[in-house]
C-alpha cells in the first residue's frame, strides 16, 4: 500500500462568542496502491484541494492519519518531512502561478534538484536545465525567461517535468490541466501518461473533467461537500453509479 | 536613432518629474564625490578679517560670522548631510525589512509583540520621538544615525511584513514549500526579491524626508558637531545673524531644500514607473 487516508477530517472555526464551524473535509478514507492513477472527482469547493493539501503536510488535519510506505505523515518532525517530500511531488492547477514570479525558468526547473543536493554546481545545474527542457520539448533560450512569459502549456510541462525530477513515487495532481484549452491538455496528458508508463509513478489524479478521469483513472472516488459518497473502479463508478451526486454529476457529463 | 526617440517619448508629463529628480541627485552625487575639488577655500579655515562678506565675485556665497567660505562650507557638507541621510535610510531599510518578512512569515506570537511595538513607535510624530532617543544616547553623528534608525525601520517593517502576508498564500510559496525548500530559502529567494521593489520605492520617497530630521536634528545641537560643516549647524549657526547677514542660512537652506526636493521627486517617478497601474496611465498620455 503506498498512501492510506484513514477517517482525516479537517474542519475550521470563526468567531470567538459564537463559533461558527466550517468541516471542509469530513472523515474522508482512500487507499492508493504502487503505481495506480486514482482519480478524485467532484464538484468546486467540495474539498478535494484541502485534502491534496493535508498529503503535502502544508496543512495539519484535525483528526485522522495519512500513513505513507507506513509512516503517519501526521507525526513527522520538520526533518523527516523533508525526505518524505522528496517521494511525494505535487502538479498545481495555476501552471504560472507555481514558479517564483521573479526567479528565471532556469532557477525554477531546477530548484528541487538542488533544494535535495541532486546538483551541486553551475554546470551542473545548466546541464540538468537543458536536460529538462528537452524533456518536454522546450529549446534551451526559453531558460532565459520569466515564467509570466512562457504560455500556460510550457508552464505546466514544466513545472510537472521539475516535480518529476526528484523521481517521486506519487504525483498528486490537482487539476492539471483545467486552465488549459484542449489541444495542450492531451499533450500534458500523454506526458503524465508516458512518465506513468516508464516510472511506475503512482498519481492522485484530481479532476472535474470526467471525460479524463475516465480515460487516464483505473479507481475513482466521487466526493461532495467534504465526503467521498462513492468509490470504486472506474468502470462501476461509470456504468452504474449508486449515489444520488454521482448520478447528477454523470448526468451532467452526459449531457454536455 | 530609435533610442534617443524612444527616450523623448517618454519625456512626458510623468517622467519629467523623474528625470528631473534624477538629475538633481545625479549632480548631489558629483558634489559628493568631488567635494574637495570643488571647494575653493578651505571650509573649516577661519579668518576673521574677511567675516560676513556678502556674495561676490570671491566668495559666491558670501562669508560666516568666523570669515569661512559659506560655498566651500555647503559643499563640504553635502558629503556630511546626505551620506547621514543615505546611512540612516540603508540601515533603517535593511533593518525594518529583516524584522517585517520574519515577523509576517512566521506569525503568531511574536509577530503580535513586534507589530504592537511598531504601532507604539508610529503614534508617535518622528522627529519627536527621535529627538528624544538621541537626547538619551548624546551628542554626534553616530548617535543621531542610531536615533533616525530606532525610529525610521518600523515604517518598512509594516510595509515588510504586510507584503509577507499576502505572499504567503500565494499559489508559488506552497509550490516551494512542495519541492522542499527550507523557511530559509524561502524568505531570500521568494519573499526577499518580491518585497525589495516596495522597500526601494519608500527608500527613494523617504531620502528627502530623513535629510530634513537630520537637518532639524544638527539645528538643535543634536547631531554634527560646528567646526564640522553640516548643513543644520550651519543654520544654527547663522539664525543669529538672520537680520545682516541672510546668506548664512540662505544657502544651506537652499542646499536641503533642493536635495530634499530631488531625492522626492526621483523617488515619486521611480513609483510611478514601477506601479503596473500607474505605468499604463504614463503610456496612454
Amino acid at each position: 500500500m503506498l498512501l492510506e487516508v484513514n477517517h482525516i477530517s479537517k474542519e475550521y472555526r470563526s468567531g470567538v462568542i459564537r463559533t461558527r464551524t466550517v468541516h471542509a473535509v469530513q472523515d474522508v478514507c482512500f487507499k492508493m496502491n504502487e503505481g495506480e492513477i486514482f482519480g478524485l472527482i467532484g464538484g468546486s469547493g467540495c474539498g478535494k484541494t484541502t485534502i491534496t493539501k493535508m498529503i503535502l503536510g502544508l496543512l495539519k488535519p484535525s483528526e485522522g492519519s495519512i500513513l505513507f510506505e507506513g509512516r503517519d505523515l501526521t507525526k513527522l518532525r520538520k526533518k523527516e518531512w523533508k525526505e518524505v517530500r522528496r517521494d511525494i511531488q505535487v502538479v498545481f492547477q495555476h501552471p504560472q502561478m507555481t514558479f517564483n514570479p521573479r526567479g528565471t525558468i532556469r532557477f525554477a526547473c531546477t530548484e528541487p534538484a538542488s533544494n535535495y543536493g541532486l546538483v551541486k554546481t553551475r554546470e551542473e545545474r545548466n546541464r540538468l536545465a537543458e536536460e529538462l527542457m528537452e524533456q518536454v520539448g522546450l529549446t534551451g533560450d526559453q531558460l532565459k525567461k520569466y515564467p509570466h512569459e512562457i504560455s500556460g502549456g510550457q508552464a505546466q510541462r514544466l513545472s510537472i517535468i521539475r516535480a518529476l525530477s526528484l523521481n517521486p513515487k506519487l504525483l498528486i495532481c490537482d487539476e492539471p490541466t483545467s486552465m488549459l484549452d484542449v489541444s495542450v491538455q492531451a499533450q500534458i496528458l500523454s506526458l503524465l501518461k508516458s512518465k506513468h508508463r516508464e516510472q511506475g509513478l503512482a498519481m492522485l489524479f484530481i479532476s472535474h473533467d470526467l471525460e479524463v478521469v475516465q480515460s487516464f483513472c483505473s479507481r475513482v472516488a466521487v466526493m461532495n461537500e467534504g465526503r467521498i459518497v462513492e468509490s470504486g473502479t472506474v468502470k462501476d463508478v461509470f456504468s452504474n453509479p449508486q449515489h444520488a451526486y454521482t448520478k447528477k454529476l454523470l448526468r451532467s457529463y452526459m449531457h454536455y | 536613432m530609435r533610442q534617443i526617440r524612444n527616450f523623448f517619448n517618454m519625456l512626458n508629463r510623468k517622467n519629467v518629474i523623474l528625470i528631473l529628480g534624477i538629475l538633481i541627485t545625479g549632480c548631489m552625487l558629483l558634489i559628493v564625490i568631488f567635494a574637495p575639488h570643488l571647494e575653493m577655500y578651505d571650509p573649516t579655515k577661519m579668518s576673521l578679517e574677511d567675516k560676513f562678506i556678502p556674495p561676490c565675485r570671491e566668495h559666491w556665497f558670501g562669508t560666516d560670522h568666523m570669515g569661512r567660505d559659506i560655498l566651500s562650507r555647503v559643499i563640504e557638507g553635502s558629503r556630511v548631510s546626505l551620506t547621514t541621510a543615505v546611512a540612516v535610510v540603508l540601515v533603517s531599510a535593511a533593518l525594518g525589512t529583516g524584522i517585517g518578512l520574519v515577523s509576517g512569515f512566521f506569525g503568531g506570537f511574536m509577530d503580535m509583540i513586534l507589530m504592537r511595538l511598531v504601532d507604539v513607535l508610529l503614534a508617535f510624530p518622528t522627529i519627536v520621538f527621535a529627538l528624544a532617543i538621541s537626547t538619551l544616547l548624546g551628542t554626534g553623528q553616530g548617535n543621531l544615525i542610531i536615533a533616525i534608525c530606532c525610529v525610521q525601520w518600523v515604517r518598512y517593517a509594516r510595509i515588510a511584513r504586510g507584503e509577507a502576508i499576502l505572499l504567503k498564500n500565494a499559489e508559488y510559496i506552497e509550490a516551494a514549500k512542495a519541492i522542499g525548500c527550507s523557511n530559509l530559502q524561502l524568505l531570500a529567494k521568494y519573499f526577499f526579491p518580491n518585497v525589495i521593489s516596495k522597500i526601494l520605492i519608500m527608500v527613494s520617497l523617504d531620502i528627502g524626508s530623513i535629510i530634513l530630521y537630520c537637518a532639524s536634528l544638527s539645528f538643535l545641537g543634536l547631531g554634527a558637531q560646528p567646526p564640522s560643516p553640516d548643513w543644520g549647524v550651519m543654520i544654527s549657526d547663522g539664525k543669529n545673524y538672520m537680520q545682516y547677514a541672510p546668506w548664512m542660512t540662505l544657502f544651506p537652506g537652499l542646499a536641503i531644500a533642493v536635495s530634499a526636493l530631488g531625492f522626492n521627486m526621483m523617488g515619486d517617478g521611480i513609483r510611478d514607473l514601477l506601479d503596473p497601474r500607474m505605468r499604463e496611465a504614463v503610456q496612454s498620455e
